[in-house]
């Protein structure tokens, strides 16, 4: 069928508009790619192993610009960090992004590096945010929703280019035995008061949001600023949280902010330590 | 008075004893607190999140109100009501920053039935919204900048900028405090800076709504303080001119306005505008009208805020009158007490906002521990903190730490209250913007108040040139401190030399000098002229006089030890050295230079233009490496130059030599020595004693010597043999009197006005005879030094050598002996130190070196290196092939072709050892046996074949020697043969690519605006000249010395004792500081190490006990100790990219890559970085790995920590084509061929 990739309707119904929004598609491979007047270009695949290698593949061929993005409908080997297994469900968003190279000069030329998984997730907080949804982020770039994870992002580099994996639970969410044993959020889907499509529509706001926040962030804010600006929307902030880290023993300790360069500064009794791997459970009742 | 009205005292009445809570923190919290108890006698109560409870701010309170651990709680309004209202409050006050802007807060205190401490919300809300605020501005024939009437839409800004006119500001309708603000100067621009400040204001402020406005380009920042009751009384006070700003955040504030321009009509208008504003809502408590007016006075109406301000203090100084007793007053019904009749201002007053931030990083915010916290204080004054000694700055609030006032009757006297206080403030441990107003406070255009906002932007690379440092005897207590726990002085480079509990060589006490009652009448002075000394030295030869050069502060302590003494040590010495009557002192250059960064910390030009002051009378004399300079590399001309010209202002005699003798090397210094009058060039020719370096060779070098410095003079030969000394340089000391007597005299025919000047050193035991013979034979002045500082490897005694030359030779020398021996009894008593500490394992005679050829100080350094990496069975090895070497690549023994020799022979043994052990190196000596001893013909195929191996492991700096790049080889290119054995398959390529050209015209100039831009970067200031020339000679040990004098100040004026071995626990250091007050510091304990191998050093310095963390072992856990790092030029390494942990490695030793082949993974807070093979290689070792998918374990990593180590692949077997996995093999592993 030449039309679009029509396969994708046949997983979820939400697919319907976004094919017919974001039409006409041409054929590329396997792939379709979006003629439409987006901000970026869009490329789906009806069925892939995991988007980051398709998309890697394709930035390898020069096929895939800065802000170029590949949607997966079904994914056979979804991941995420560490080669963990992600979940995913039709009618989910699972995308992966070519990030610009990194600035040159100016302040972000040496801090973004340390806080492109903060910026990241920071890009989504406010496209989300102007969707109507209030999410939190736990650090260092999941997506809360009402305390449950509704999306999580990976940052894969390699030979100078970043790619930005996405996977948002817009139709669904694994559920609770499917998930890792040591997972430190209940699973949730993502509500969007005001969508007016899925997946497709989500990801072009997303992406065409987050490169003007990106684009301004790197020559307006300073990182320092940038700091206290994604403070304000950190999850469990002076909440008491078990630290995982590496093989040591966890140990308990308390939110209480970001260091300039983007760790997670937990007090540990009156000791401040700074985190930058790991993991973290919330303990208690909020 | 008004029938509802209350007085002041019924006030006081009413609030005694009353809670009254402040929902703020630090400095705000503070000074509101202080009101509360001071006047009311009411009880104060701070809200306090976890982070604040013990902060020094909270000794304002009676009380806190906890919040909590979340550190955001001072925004969260209705826990604070809620609060309150559980603990009895009666009135809270907002501060400023946090809730203190919050229309909702008056609200919702009204609702709980508290009274707020400020305006009630409607004419907040009026007031404290921009667009509203103009409105009503407009109404009331208050001036507003000329713009847009609220938010608008890209074609309506188009409209309103054409009508107003560019330049013009976007600003963000939810912005505040000069945050969102954008400027666009022309049409062109305005679309694109639309978009962006809109998602700007949306990113920032939650709101994209954009207003037009007028850009003001030139304008002072000038505010009108109110204060209004619930009665109609509004009384304004006098401005304050807050113009010094940076990026619209105010700096320093000051009242009244100083600026020339500012008129009694104009502050009565703007008075006028802001009670009209005020008076407009029935607005009540303190607000702040804010205006811009531009540089012909016409004001502009910004903003009005509605709360207490940071800048208040100054007017209450202007005044003499406490704002917010007035304030809390107000709220709770009493009437205004301030009136124009009453209330009248007498004094001027200026603030400077202190804040924990890094104006040199951009003004970054600072947190963690104060360890030092010096206030300021006496007449004039005030200071309001949230700081304190010992004080933990934390990450989680703004930067401010304080507000420092000054006042007084004047604004010089102000200026001159405000330059003292910021001299006198301190704090420690973190970067705060103090020296930064330092650098304001002085700035003409800042005296003369003229200005505009732009002020710190325009002047912003004067004001950020400072360094910001405590005083340095505080600085340099904590290196003694370091020295103290550790035992060793890590800075001299010596390793662990010794440990805290041992033994000591003991305290240093002051030198003593014996008395030396004298009439010497010494021949030289730096009062001379060159033609004058050169004449007095051909005069006194005639006369049977021979002169000496000592070299006691330089060659020969740099030769014996490798450490020559501090500018401490020569400042003892040097004076003493002065009245010997020596022609001159050798006090700097070779390795001396570099030294004095590498390994004492201090600026070379700034220790030799000192020698001139202890030393006034004697010549000084410096070594330069010809085209190296004071480097190991050749140098672009236009860094010699440089150099040479800051080496002429400290030294008289500069003697130049080239390895090579390749003399065109030498005209750069040349051409700057032979056009001083005062300077004396000596160039010197390196000798070495072996076949085909005999005098007649010597000969063409002098005679090329003296063309060369007669072109570069424009003078005759006759004047340029007349115009320079001649030195004569056997720095290996193998040439024997015979032969020196026989070259001297033989130059002496040629050139009869020719000054020489021998020098050589000690090593083969010869060095009397030889001087001896040199003078004997015609030299003027010969190199010696002072005896209890001689050992073997650099020159020999002074008073030996005078005697063997006055007793057996029969001429006579120019010294005065007996102050010689009295500098001697001084030398004594530094020497201990540097014979315990810096001495080299092999000490003695090692006439060998007639064989070997290491000159000086590499005699010992090069073996005891040999020794240290396990290769002393190797050592006789290496010192034969030295001694054949030199037969085949021939050029002289000395630096730095000593050292590429040494390199040459210690590669060549190590390398054939690992190929094949012991019989491996001798079939590569016995080799190098045949090709010295048979002429090309009588070689067999095999012996050529195997002669490759000698140069195989040889160094680039090798190779560029056989290519030319040092300059032209004295007795030419060596055998095609050899460039086949150091270059391998390339060898055809490299011989075309030699060249006998000087290096000095094929290096490009280096661009030393870009050189001095990169190291002001570095340094986050401008660099002294001298600095920027450390730095083009030897960048990195530049670095580490300018950072090492910025953290620890002058270590010369610490004792040798103490640079050595630290201070013991009791004991007492007396010491003098830069500017000669004396300190004393006296260790009260150093503590055990802990887990993390820190131990804790407390000290009384002067009257303040100290203390101070060193690291003195490694984390108990963990294993740093064993980490590696990649060598960042060796592309064979392979390093993690940043810290992070390592998750997957995906090859193993062995394992053959491609370049682009991942060979490891890092993820750091979930990013995960790909590491790449740069090349294609084989693996030799994964120092570390990872597979978390299987095992679930990472491996933490630091940046440049060494992972892979790839090395070059080894290739196929010749017979099965298999892959050989590595260098190390020795058979296939597939066939068993042997390879």
């Amino acid at each position: 069928m030449d039309g679009g990739p029509d396969r994708l309707c046949a997983l979820h119904p939400s697919w319907d508009e976004d094919i017919r929004f974001f039409g006409p598609w041409e054929r590329e491979g396997g792939m379709w790619r979006s003629a439409s007047d987006c901000a970026s270009s869009i490329v789906v695949v009806e069925e892939c192993e995991t988007t980051m290698e398709t998309a890697r593949r394709l930035v390898k061929d020069g096929l895939l610009g800065e802000w170029g993005a590949v949607v997966g409908g079904v994914q056979t080997g979804g991941r995420g960090q560490l080669r963990r297994p992600w979940v995913s469900l039709p009618g989910n968003l699972h995308a992966s992004v070519l990030l610009p190279d990194p600035p040159a000069g100016g302040a972000w030329a040496e801090a973004l590096s340390a806080l492109l998984p903060l910026v990241v997730g920071y890009m989504a907080c406010v496209a989300l945010e102007e969707l109507g949804v209030s999410p939190e982020l736990k650090w260092p770039n999941d997506i809360l929703q009402s305390g449950r994870k509704v999306g999580g992002m990976l940052i894969e580099e390699r030979d100078g280019k970043v790619i930005l994996g996405l996977g948002l639970n817009l139709a669904g969410c694994p559920a609770e035995a499917e998930m890792r044993e040591d997972h430190s959020a209940p699973a949730g889907r993502l509500a969007i008061p005001s969508l007016p499509g899925g997946a497709l529509t989500l990801l072009e706001a997303l992406v065409s949001r987050g490169k003007s926040v990106y684009a301004i962030m790197l020559d307006e804010i300073p990182p320092t600023r940038f700091i206290a600006m994604i403070e304000r929307r950190l999850a469990w902030m002076g909440r008491t949280i078990l630290v995982r880290e590496g093989n040591e023993a966890p140990f308990e300790a308390t939110v209480s902010g970001l260091s300039p360069d983007g760790g997670l500064v937990v007090l540990r009794g009156e000791e401040e330590t700074v985190l930058y791997s790991g993991s973290i459970f919330p303990l208690g009742v909020p | 008075m008004n029938s509802m009205s209350k007085s002041f005292e019924q006030v006081l009445e009413e609030v005694r004893g009353k809670r009254i809570l402040v929902a703020n923190r630090g400095i705000p919290a503070r000074r509101i607190c202080r009101s509360i108890t001071e006047m009311f006698d009411a009880k104060a109560i701070m809200t306090a999140t976890d982070v604040d409870k013990t902060s020094p701010a909270t000794s304002g309170a009676n009380e806190l109100l906890m919040l909590g651990a979340d550190p955001r709680a001072y925004l969260d309004l209705d826990l604070i009501i809620r609060e309150a209202k559980a603990n009895d409050v009666v009135a809270i006050h907002p501060g400023w920053g946090f809730l203190a802007e919050d229309d909702s807060f008056p609200a919702k205190c009204k609702e709980a039935g508290i009274i707020f401490i400020g305006p009630d919300q409607e004419p907040m809300r009026v007031l404290g919204n921009k667009v509203a605020v103009r409105k009503l501005a407009i109404e009331q024939g208050v001036p507003v900048v000329p713009g847009s009437e609220g938010a608008v839409s890209i074609p309506e800004a188009r409209e309103i900028a054409k009508e107003i006119g560019f330049p013009v500001m976007l600003k963000a309708e939810g912005g505040g405090g000069g945050r969102g603000i954008y400027e666009v100067y022309q049409e062109e621009d305005l679309e694109n800076a639309f978009s962006k400040a809109s998602a700007l204001a949306q990113a920032s402020f939650g709101n994209p709504r954009l207003y037009v406005e007028k850009l003001l380009t030139s304008v002072r920042h000038i505010e009108i303080q109110v204060i209004a009751d619930h009665y109609g009384n509004v009384f304004c006070l006098d401005e304050r001119d807050c113009s010094v700003q940076r990026n619209h955040q105010k700096l320093i504030e000051i009242t009244p306005s100083p600026w020339p321009k500012y008129s009694k009509e104009l502050r009565a208008r703007l008075k006028e505008y802001a009670r009209r504003l005020v008076a407009a809502v029935g607005y009540y408590s303190l607000a702040t009208v804010e205006f811009l007016v531009s540089s012909d006075g016409t004001p502009y109406l910004i903003e009005v805020n509605t709360r207490l301000q940071v800048e208040h203090g100054i007017t209450e100084c202007r005044y003499g009158i406490d704002l917010v007793e007035e304030q809390i007053a107000i709220a709770f019904g009493a009437e205004l007490r301030l009136s124009e009749e009453k209330t009248k201002p007498y004094q001027w007053a200026m603030q400077c906002r202190i804040n924990c931030e890094d104006p040199q990083k951009n003004f970054e915010p600072n947190s963690g521990r104060i360890t030092r916290y010096v206030s300021p204080g006496g007449q004039g004054i005030r200071i309001d903190s949230c700081v304190g000694d010992g004080y933990r700055f934390p990450s989680n609030y703004d930067s401010a730490a304080s507000l420092l006032i000054a006042y007084g009757n004047s604004w010089d006297k102000v200026v001159a209250l405000m330059k003292r206080s910021l001299r006198e403030y301190m704090i420690g441990g973190l970067k705060t913007t103090i020296p930064f107003h330092r650098k304001i406070i002085h700035h003409t255009k800042f005296l003369e108040a003229d200005y505009d906002t732009n002020f710190v932007r325009q002047h912003y690379a004067e004001l950020m040139d400072y360094s910001d440092r405590e005083p340095d005897f505080l600085r340099m207590t904590r290196l003694v401190a370091e020295i103290s726990a550790l035992g060793y002085n890590k800075h001299v480079q010596l390793g662990e030399y010794r440990g805290r509990e041992d033994k000591r060589v003991g305290r240093f006490a002051e030198a003593v000098l014996p008395e030396v009652t004298s009439w010497f009448e010494p021949h030289f002075s730096r009062k001379m002229d060159r033609d004058a000394i050169l004449d007095t030295l051909r005069t006194d030869r005639e006369a049977g006089i021979i002169h000496m050069t000592d070299t006691t502060t330089r060659d020969i302590t740099q030769s014996n030890s490798g450490n020559r003494f501090r500018l401490a040590e020569d400042r003892i010495i040097g004076p003493s050295l002065d009245k010997c009557g020596f022609f001159s002192l050798e006090n700097g250059g070779g390795a001396h230079f570099h030294v004095a960064m590498l390994a004492n910390m201090t600026y070379p030009f700034t220790e030799a233009e000192e020698w001139n002051r202890f030393a006034p009378n004697t010549l000084k004399q410096i070594l330069i490496r010809s085209t190296n300079v004071l480097g190991y590399k050749p140098q672009p001309k236009n860094v010699m130059r440089l150099t040479g010209e800051m080496i002429n202002e400290h030294y008289e005699i500069i003697r130049c030599f080239d390895f090579l003798n390749h003399v065109e090397n030498m005209r750069p210094f040349a051409e700057v020595a032979m056009n001083s009058t005062r300077n004396i060039f000596e160039p010197a020719i390196s000798l070495s004693w072996a076949k085909g370096f005999n005098v007649e060779r010597y000969l063409n070098v002098t005679d090329e010597i003296v063309a060369m410095c007669a072109d570069a003079g424009g003078v005759s030969r006759k004047k340029a043999e007349r115009m320079i000394i001649l030195g004569l340089k056997d720095m290996a000391g193998v040439c024997p009197p015979r032969f020196m007597r026989e070259l001297i005299t033989s130059i002496r025919a040629k050139y009869p006005e020719l000054v020489i000047h021998s020098h050589r050193h000690y090593t083969d035991g010869l060095f009397v005879p030889t001087m001896g013979a040199a003078a004997e034979a015609g030299a003027h002045i010969v190199d010696v030094a002072v005896g209890a500082s001689v050992r073997w490897y650099g020159q020999g005694e002074v008073l030996s050598t005078a005697a063997y030359i006055e007793d057996e030779i029969g001429l006579s020398t120019h010294l005065d002996k007996d102050m010689i021996r009295a500098t001697n009894f001084q030398l004594k008593q530094i020497m201990p130190y540097y014979d315990r500490y810096t001495a080299p394992y092999f000490q003695g005679i090692d006439h060998d070196v007639t064989r070997h050829g290491m000159p000086g100080g590499a005699t010992s350094s090069s073996q005891e290196g040999a020794l240290k990496q396990g290769y002393i069975k190797l050592l006789p090895y290496m010192l034969k092939f030295l001694e054949k070497t030199r037969k085949v690549v021939r050029y002289h023994d000395v630096t730095p072709g000593s050292q590429i020799t040494w390199n040459t022979a210690f590669l060549g043994v190590t390398g054939a050892f690992k190929r094949g052990g012991e019989r491996e190196v001798r079939r590569l000596l016995n080799i190098l046996d045949i090709v010295t001893l048979c002429s090309e013909d009588d070689l067999t195929d095999l012996e050529r074949e195997a002669r490759l191996a000698l140069y195989r492991d040889s160094n680039d700096a090798f190779r560029n020697l056989l290519l030319g790049k040092f300059g032209k080889l004295p007795l030419g290119f060596p055998a095609d043969w050899v460039y086949q054995s150091a270059f391998g398959k390339g060898w055809k390529d490299a011989i075309k690519e030699r060249t006998e050209a000087s290096p000095l015209t094929t290096l490009a100039d280096v661009d030393l605006e870009a050189e001095k831009k990169a190291l002001q970067s570095r340094l986050h200031r401008q660099p002294t000249e001298e600095e920027f020339v450390m730095y083009l000679n030897h960048p990195g040990d530049a670095i580490k010395t300018i950072e090492f004098c910025e953290r620890f100040g002058d270590i010369n004026n610490l004792p040798v004792d103490i640079w050595f071995e630290g201070l013991e626990k009791g004991e007492v250091l007396n010491f003098q500081g830069i500017c000669k007050k004396p300190h004393r510091m006296r260790i009260l304990d150093i503590s055990e190490p802990d887990e993390r191998g820190m131990v804790v050093v407390r000290y009384i310095l002067d009257s303040e006990i100290m203390s101070h963390q060193v690291k003195v072992a490694e984390p108990e856990t963990g294993t740093r100790d064993s980490r590696e790092m990649a060598d960042p030029s060796n592309e064979y390494h392979v390093g993690s990219p940043s810290n992070g942990d390592l998750w997957v490695t995906h090859v193993h030793p062995g394992d053959r890559v491609k370049a682009g082949e991942e060979l490891f993974n890092i993820s750091i807070m979930k990013q995960e970085k790909a590491v790449l093979s740069p090349v294609d290689a084989t693996v030799r070792r994964v120092i570390k790995s990872a597979k978390y998918t299987e095992d679930k374990k990472m491996v933490p990593v630091v940046e440049g920590e060494l992972i892979v180590e790839l090395g070059p692949d080894a290739g196929v077997c010749p017979t099965c084509k298999f892959d050989v996995p590595g260098e190390g093999c020795n058979f296939c592993s597939n066939c068993g061929q042997k390879l």
